[in-house]
């Protein structure tokens, strides 16, 4: 009895211990799963980045549209560029030129710089000249000469009709005279003479006649040849010298900066600006099957264009036609590094201008810029961004992300 | 002999039954502190996940004197839903209750979801406050439920006023 006595007490007391040590067992689980969880919200760092530098790029390139066409034959990663004049300056004007057969159009030399030429016009200064005529007696057979842009003339004189032509050289304009007419009657006839067939028009009165050129542009002196005439150019009625110039369009594709001048003379001094040289930059982001430019990627907004620049797609793949249009405005550019030990997703971060409601930091908002490529800014990363403001300018740009900030002035 | 076996059975068997008893209230006394733990453990982890944050230029911070009128911009920096709906948020400016006039989330989506700005509009009582005046905000609000959990988070810090 004693023994069955124990033995049952043995198997009891076993069974219990180890009902006992599993339900500890079950408790210290779930225990531990709780000082677990509590121990897990111990983690509250907040995200650390900055915003080192932000600044407003005023008239700057915002946006590229497509005005017409986008071509073919392009490929991705094509530059695109202003490549175009933006200004010219009249500094001086030198002396000889042309009207460039009456069209007054600049001569460009652009060396291959350009794919397109700049276009512009300019003036130049239409030559006069004075003679002071004598009595026609004495006159017989007798000349002097003088020059259009075009024509070299010679005016002989011819008295009592009875003289012979001198034919010095050049398209003759006879003058008949009578004997005994006056200095200033002979000025008459002679001016009428010229008014009639020699491309120029006369005035004044008297022995002494001015005769302007009816074109503009360089032309040989008078000179008084056999007639005794006093003849002279007086200051500031030589023609051929350069008034002005106007730039009509900047051109396109441009490498660099082209030379320009007027025709047929030299001593200009005119002056370009580059749209080129104020930082846009720009690249074709896809294409369709014929190398259609479906969509531009900006690198670089530039800034400081006070007109609106022509830009064009490099040719270096083959392309053609495509026509680009420039959106000049303000464009805020700013980068921030994270600088904390955390992964920060784009979408948390949020900047805000002049205190002004925040705007979500989106590769989908700003795909038109080369940023940004990812989802995540990594610890050490840098990104840069650009936005457009329009014509805003503001002072200061707030960013925030999950409880951190940070704020810069802009510049 | 018989005697003794039976007073050792009795004996065995009331020790056995004290020592069960005994086992029993230990394992729900230890299940409820364990229970207890575990609640508080979900709720520190509703919590935890539910953080908010002051977004925008907390230096210019929009204010209309005459109306008491403030403009603030909230970020869920946690990973919980926050409860947009102004009656279940508290906001303070120096010390003083806001009346919530408008929230709304500033991307436009349907829900104050982790990252997303609230827009919250509120004139506060009390005293006018004047251009650069720096108040301090208070702010507490809570998560939507999950599994019967809402968490809650509160939030001081100091901002500067632009009229």
């Amino acid at each position: 009895m004693g023994a069955s006595v124990g033995i049952g007490a043995l198997i009891v007391g076993t069974s219990l211990l180890t009902i006992f040590a599993l339900a500890s067992a079950a408790i210290d689980l779930q225990v531990d799963e709780a000082l677990e969880r509590i121990e897990e919200t111990g983690d509250n760092s907040v995200p650390s980045f900055a915003v080192n530098d932000a600044s407003n790029d005023v008239n700057a390139v915002a946006e590229v549209t497509f005005a017409s066409g986008t071509g073919s034959g392009y490929a991705v990663d094509d530059i695109i560029s202003t490549g175009s004049v933006a200004s010219l300056s009249f500094v001086s004007g030198g002396a000889d030129y042309s009207d460039n057969a009456g069209t007054g159009n600049l001569v460009w030399d652009t060396g291959g710089v350009c794919s397109t030429d700049p276009t512009g016009t300019y003036t130049v200064s239409t030559e006069a000249f004075e003679f002071t005529a004598l009595a026609a007696t004495g006159l017989d057979g007798k000349y002097f000469t003088y020059s259009s842009p075009s024509t070299n003339y010679y005016v002989w004189f011819d008295v009592d009709d009875n003289d012979a032509d001198p034919n010095p050289g050049g398209t003759g304009i006879e003058v008949d005279l009578s004997s005994g007419q006056s200095d200033s009657s002979t000025a008459t006839s002679i001016a009428n003479e010229i008014d009639d067939l020699g491309s120029a028009v006369d005035s004044g009165a008297g022995a002494t006649r001015t005769i302007t050129l009816d074109s503009a542009g360089a032309a040989t002196d008078v000179a008084s040849g056999t007639s005794g005439f006093t003849v002279s150019v007086p200051l500031g009625s030589e023609g051929g010298d350069m008034l002005s110039a106007t730039l009509t369009s900047g051109g396109n594709g441009c490498t660099g900066t082209p030379t320009v001048d007027g025709d047929g003379g030299t001593g200009s001094s005119l002056t370009l600006v580059m749209h080129s040289s104020f930082g846009f930059s720009a690249k074709v982001k896809t294409i369709d099957g014929s190398g259609g430019i479906t969509a531009v990627e900006m690198v670089s907004a530039g800034q400081g264009h006070t007109s609106t620049p022509n830009i064009f797609a490099a040719t270096g793949s083959g392309g053609s036609g495509a026509s680009l249009t420039a959106v000049i405005d303000n464009v805020l550019t700013w980068n921030m590094t994270n600088n904390g030990q955390e992964t920060l997703e784009f979408t948390h971060i949020w900047f805000a201008l002049d205190g002004a409601e925040p705007k979500q930091l989106s590769a989908s908002t700003y795909t038109i810029w080369d940023f940004p490529k990812h989802d995540y800014l990594f610890p050490g990363e840098t990104v840069m961004v650009s936005y457009d403001l329009n014509s805003a300018t503001p002072s200061v740009i707030a960013a925030s992300c999950m409880g951190g900030q940070s704020s810069r002035a802009v510049t | 002999m018989a005697d003794g076996g039976a007073t050792s059975m009795i004996m065995l068997v009331t020790a056995l039954i004290i020592s069960s008893i005994s086992s029993v209230v230990l394992i729900n006394s230890w299940a409820g502190i364990a229970d207890v733990m575990d609640e508080q453990g979900r709720k520190a982890e509703a919590d935890s996940a539910t953080k908010v944050s002051l977004a925008g230029d907390t230096m210019n911070v929009g204010y209309v004197t005459g109306s008491k009128t403030i403009t603030l911009y909230f970020q869920n920096s946690g990973t919980n839903t926050l409860d947009s709906d102004s009656a279940d948020m508290g906001i303070y400016v120096a010390g003083e209750a806001v009346s919530i006039a408008s929230t709304t989330v500033v991307s436009g989506v349907a829900d104050w979801y982790e990252g997303e700005l609230l827009k919250v509009v509120g004139t506060h009582a009390g005293a006018a406050n004047a251009n650069d005046d720096e108040v301090m905000i208070s702010l507490t609000v809570r998560s939507l439920p999950i599994n019967g959990v809402i968490g809650s988070d509160t939030l001081n810090e100091v901002v500067r006023l632009d009229v």
